[in-house]
C-alpha cells in the first residue's frame, strides 16, 4: 500500500501544481490518511496465534511474526501522527501568517510525503527483515532518504551540514555494518538469521570463532552508530538541533524504533556470540547513560538537550536488551513504547510552540547573536534559523501565553525525569527490576544517579517554560487576541525588543487534529496508570513471543 | 479478529485449509459480497476522511483543478486499498485462518468438475517448473505485507498443498 501510495506521489509530482504549498498540506494530509489505513490493513492480518513463530515471504527474505506486526504497524501509526503537523492551517484569514511560518518549509514540504514513505519502506523492511541482505538493503533505504530529509531545506546552510554530517557518519555505519556481514559469511557461509542462529547454537568448535565475534561486533556497532548510542553518538546532537523540527521529530522517532525492534528480534543470534559481545553492550549502555545525564547539563539548545535526553534513554534500552530474559524483554518493550509517545509529544508540543510563540530569541542571547552573524555572513535569510524553537530562553513565558500546552510539556518532561505515576516513571521502574533480577547491582545504581542528574535539565526546561517571565509577553498577552495589530504597530515602534512582529499579527491556533494528538498522547502518558493492564498485557504477551521466537 | 489468547498457541488454522497460495484471480472470484462491501467502504471512506478533516481544520481555497486532482487521488487510493483488505479477508479464508464454509464447497464444486473433465486442478503455466517454484516462495503468504508491498500470485503453480487430494480420492471412490 505504501509503494502504491509512493508511486501515486511520484505521478502527482509530475502536476505543476505541486509547487503549490496548500496543495502540499493538503497532498501530506492523504499521506497521514493512507498511512493510518495501512496499519488497519495490518491488523487486518494479525492472527497472533497462526504467525506466532514467523511466516516466511519471499524466498525467507523477510519473516513475518507476531512481533514485527505489531512494531510495523505502530510505525505506520507513528509515520502518520507526525505527518500531521505539516499540515497546520487554521482557516483562510491565516494564510499569510502560516505562509511567513512556512516560507521556508515550502521547498521541503514538496517532497516531504515522498521522502517519508520511502523511509517507512526501509523502516518496515529493516522490521521484518530475515536476513542479512534485506537488514543491509532496508537499512540503506531507511538511511538515504533520513540524509535526503536532513537536507530537503536545502537554501538553509544548517540543513545541509546537517545532512552532510549525518550522510557521512551513516555511510560510515553503514561500511562497518557490510563488513561485519562479509566476515560473517565469510566465517559461515551463511546470511540467513535462523540459520545462523542454528549454526551458533550447533557449533562446539568453531575455527572462525573469533572471526563470528568480530563480526557480530561490527555489525552491533554499525547499529548502535546508526541509533545515535554513547560513545558513537556525536553526530546526533549536531544533526537533530541543525534540522527543522518537523524533521528532528522523524529523525529522533523513527529510526530508533525500527532499528530497535530489529535488535530486539535479533538479540539472542547477537548474544549467542558470546560474553563479550554482552559485555560490549553493558558498557555501551553505561556510556549511553552517562553522557547522555551530563551532556545535556550544558546545553542551551533546547534540541540538543533533546538529543542528549535520547541518548540516556537509549542507555536504559540498551540494559535491557542486554539482559535478554522475558522481564527484561518486557521492559524494553514498554520502554520502547513510552519513549516513542513521550518523544513524539515534546516535538509535537515544539512544533506548537513554533506556531503560536513563534518568539525570536531574546537578543542578549549569546548565542543568537553569534548565529545571526553566521547567517548575514552567508547571506541567508535570519527568519530560516528562527522559524522553530530553537534555544532554551525561547520558552520563557510560555506558560503565560499557553498554560495547557507548556502544562502538557511539563507532563512529557516530568515522564522523562521518572516522576511517579507518569508512564515514563512505570518504564524505568520495569527497567531497574529487570536489571536487579539477574544482579545488575552496579548497573542499576548508574541508571538511577543518572536519571537523576537528566532530571536537572528537564527541572531546567520546566522552570525556564514556567517561572521565568518574559516581561513582554506578560504584559501584553492580555491585550494579544484583543487587539493584534495595533499591538504590533506599537511593539514594531521598539517596545517589543526580541519578540517578532509576526507573533502578534498571528492570532493562529495550531490546528484542531494537532491539539488533539498532543491532548491523547500526554493524556496516555498521565493516565497510565490508571489502566495499565491494557499496555501490560500487550508487552507482556509480545515479550512472551519474543522469547520463544 | 480473534483475541491474543483466544485459541491454543499451535499455528495451525482453525479451518480447513483450501489453499496455500491461491491464484489472484481464484481469490477475486471466491469474494463474498461482504469483500465488495468492504472494497466499496473503503473507497468511500479515503475521500471522505480527507473531506471531514478538511472541514474540521479547513484548508485555503485551492484551485478547482487541484482540489479534482486530490480527491481523484484520495479515491484511487482509497480503491486500491480496499482491493486489499477485501484481498486479504478472501485470502484467510483460503488459507483457514477465518470461517470457509462457503469457499470450501466452492472449492469442491470446482475442482471434482476439474477432475471429472480431466484438467489440471490449478491451471497450467508456460512457465519452467523453476520459475513456478520461485513464484509459489514468493507469493505464499504475501498478503501478510501488503500494506508496504502488493504482491499477487499470478503464476498458475502447482505448489499450494495437497489439499486437493480428498477431491481425487473421493473422485477414484465415486468412480469404483
Amino acid at each position: 500500500m505504501i509503494s502504491l501510495l509512493l508511486i501515486s506521489l511520484i505521478l502527482v509530482s509530475i502536476v505543476p501544481l505541486h509547487k503549490n504549498t496548500i496543495f502540499n498540506l493538503a497532498l501530506s494530509r492523504i499521506v497521514s490518511i493512507i498511512l493510518i489505513f495501512s496499519s488497519f490493513l495490518i491488523m487486518n492480518i494479525y492472527y497472533i496465534d497462526r504467525i506466532y513463530s514467523g511466516v516466511h515471504i519471499f524466498y525467507g527474505y523477510i519473516s513475518i511474526n507476531s512481533i514485527n506486526q505489531v512494531f510495523q504497524f505502530f510505525l505506520l501509526l507513528i509515520g502518520a501522527l507526525i505527518s500531521v503537523p505539516g499540515s497546520v492551517l487554521q482557516n483562510n484569514k491565516l494564510i499569510q501568517t502560516s505562509n511567513l511560518i512556512f516560507q521556508n518549509v515550502h521547498p521541503y514540504l514538496n517532497n516531504y510525503g515522498l521522502i517519508i514513505l520511502f523511509n517507512l519502506i526501509g523502516a518496515c523492511a529493516l522490521i521484518t527483515a530475515n536476513d542479512m541482505l534485506t537488514l543491509y538493503i532496508a537499512i540503506e533505504t531507511q538511511s538515504f532518504s533520513l540524509y535526503l530529509l536532513s537536507t530537503l531545506k536545502n537554501d538553509s546552510i544548517r540543513s545541509a551540514t546537517a545532512g552532510l554530517k549525518y550522510f557521512l557518519i551513516g555511510s560510515l555505519a553503514s561500511i562497518i555494518i557490510l563488513l561485519g556481514i562479509a566476515l560473517l559469511y565469510y566465517a559461515s557461509g551463511l546470511t540467513n538469521f535462523e540459520n545462523l542462529a542454528l549454526y551458533f547454537n550447533i557449533t562446539d568448535f568453531n575455527p572462525y570463532y573469533s572471526t563470528l565475534i568480530l563480526s557480530i561486533g561490527f555489525i552491533l556497532i554499525g547499529l548502535l552508530i546508526k541509533v545515535g548510542a554513547a560513545p558513537l553518538h556525536q553526530w546526533t546532537p549536531d544533526v537533530y538541533s541543525l534540522v527543522p523540527t518537523a524533521v528532528t521529530t522523524w529523525l529522533v522517532v523513527l529510526p530508533k524504533l525500527s532499528i530497535f525492534v530489529l535488535l530486539l528480534q535479533i538479540i539472542e543470534l547477537i548474544l549467542l556470540g558470546s560474553i563479550t559481545i554482552q559485555n560490549l553492550l553493558i558498557i555501551i549502555s553505561i556510556l549511553s547513560l552517562i553522557i547522555g545525564a551530563i551532556g545535556g547539563l550544558y546545553q542551551v539548545n533546547i534540541k540538543r538537550l533533546l538529543a542528549y535526553s535520547s541518548i540516556n534513554n537509549l542507555g536504559f534500552l540498551i540494559i535491557a536488551l542486554t539482559i535478554s530474559n522475558k522481564v527484561s524483554l518486557e521492559a524494553f518493550t514498554f520502554y520502547l513504547t513510552q519513549y516513542t509517545f513521550t518523544t513524539l509529544n515534546i516535538f509535537l508540543i515544539l512544533i506548537a510552540f513554533g506556531y503560536l510563540a513563534y518568539l525570536y530569541p531574546i537578543k542578549n542571547n549569546r548565542m543568537f547573536i553569534t548565529q545571526t552573524k553566521e547567517l548575514s555572513n552567508s547571506n541567508l535569510n535570519v527568519g530560516d534559523q528562527t522559524q522553530d524553537i530553537n534555544f532554551i530562553n525561547q520558552l520563557t513565558g510560555l506558560f503565560k501565553n499557553n498554560p495547557i500546552l507548556t502544562i502538557s510539556f511539563i507532563i512529557c518532561l516530568f515522564s522523562f525525569a521518572g516522576v511517579p505515576p507518569l508512564m515514563g516513571f512505570f518504564a524505568k521502574q520495569q527497567v531497574l527490576l529487570a536489571s536487579l533480577s539477574v544482579g545488575f547491582i552496579f548497573l542499576s545504581l548508574i541508571a538511577i544517579n543518572t536519571s537523576v542528574i537528566a532530571a536537572f535539565y528537564y527541572l531546567k526546561l520546566i522552570q525556564v517554560s514556567s517561572f521565568i517571565n518574559n516581561d513582554l509577553s506578560l504584559n501584553l498577552q492580555k491585550k494579544f487576541f484583543k487587539n493584534t495589530d495595533k499591538l504590533a504597530d506599537t511593539l514594531s515602534k521598539g517596545v517589543g525588543q526580541g519578540i517578532s512582529k509576526n507573533f502578534f499579527n498571528s492570532n493562529s491556533n495550531i490546528s484542531h487534529v494537532h491539539s488533539y494528538l498532543i491532548s491523547i498522547l500526554t493524556c496516555t502518558i498521565l493516565l497510565y496508570a490508571i489502566k495499565p493492564t491494557l499496555l501490560l498485557n500487550l508487552t507482556s504477551i509480545l515479550a512472551f513471543y519474543a522469547f520463544s521466537i | 479478529m480473534p483475541g491474543p489468547l483466544d485459541g491454543p498457541v499451535t499455528g495451525t488454522p482453525r479451518y480447513p485449509v483450501i489453499d496455500t497460495d491461491p491464484h489472484a484471480f481464484r481469490v477475486v472470484r471466491y469474494f463474498r459480497p461482504r469483500d465488495y462491501a468492504t472494497w466499496a467502504t473503503v473507497t468511500a471512506t479515503v475521500p471522505a476522511a480527507y473531506y471531514v478533516w478538511g472541514r474540521f481544520d479547513p484548508l485555503p481555497r485551492l484551485p478547482g483543478r487541484a482540489n479534482r486532482i486530490l480527491y481523484t487521488l484520495a479515491a484511487t487510493m482509497g480503491a486500491m486499498g480496499g482491493f486489499l483488505m477485501a484481498y486479504q479477508d478472501s485470502s484467510k479464508r483460503f488459507w483457514g485462518w477465518s470461517e470457509n464454509k462457503r469457499e470450501q464447497e466452492l472449492d469442491r464444486v470446482e475442482m471434482t468438475r476439474k477432475i471429472a473433465e480431466g484438467k489440471p486442478l490449478y491451471g497450467e503455466s508456460p512457465q519452467p517448473e523453476h520459475m513456478q517454484q520461485i513464484a509459489a516462495a514468493n507469493s505464499r503468504h504475501s498478503q501478510l505485507w501488503f500494506a508496504v508491498l502488493p504482491w499477487f500470485n499470478l503464476v498458475n503453480h502447482p505448489y499450494h498443498g495437497d489439499f486437493a487430494e480428498r477431491y481425487k480420492k473421493e473422485s477414484k471412490d465415486t468412480q469404483e
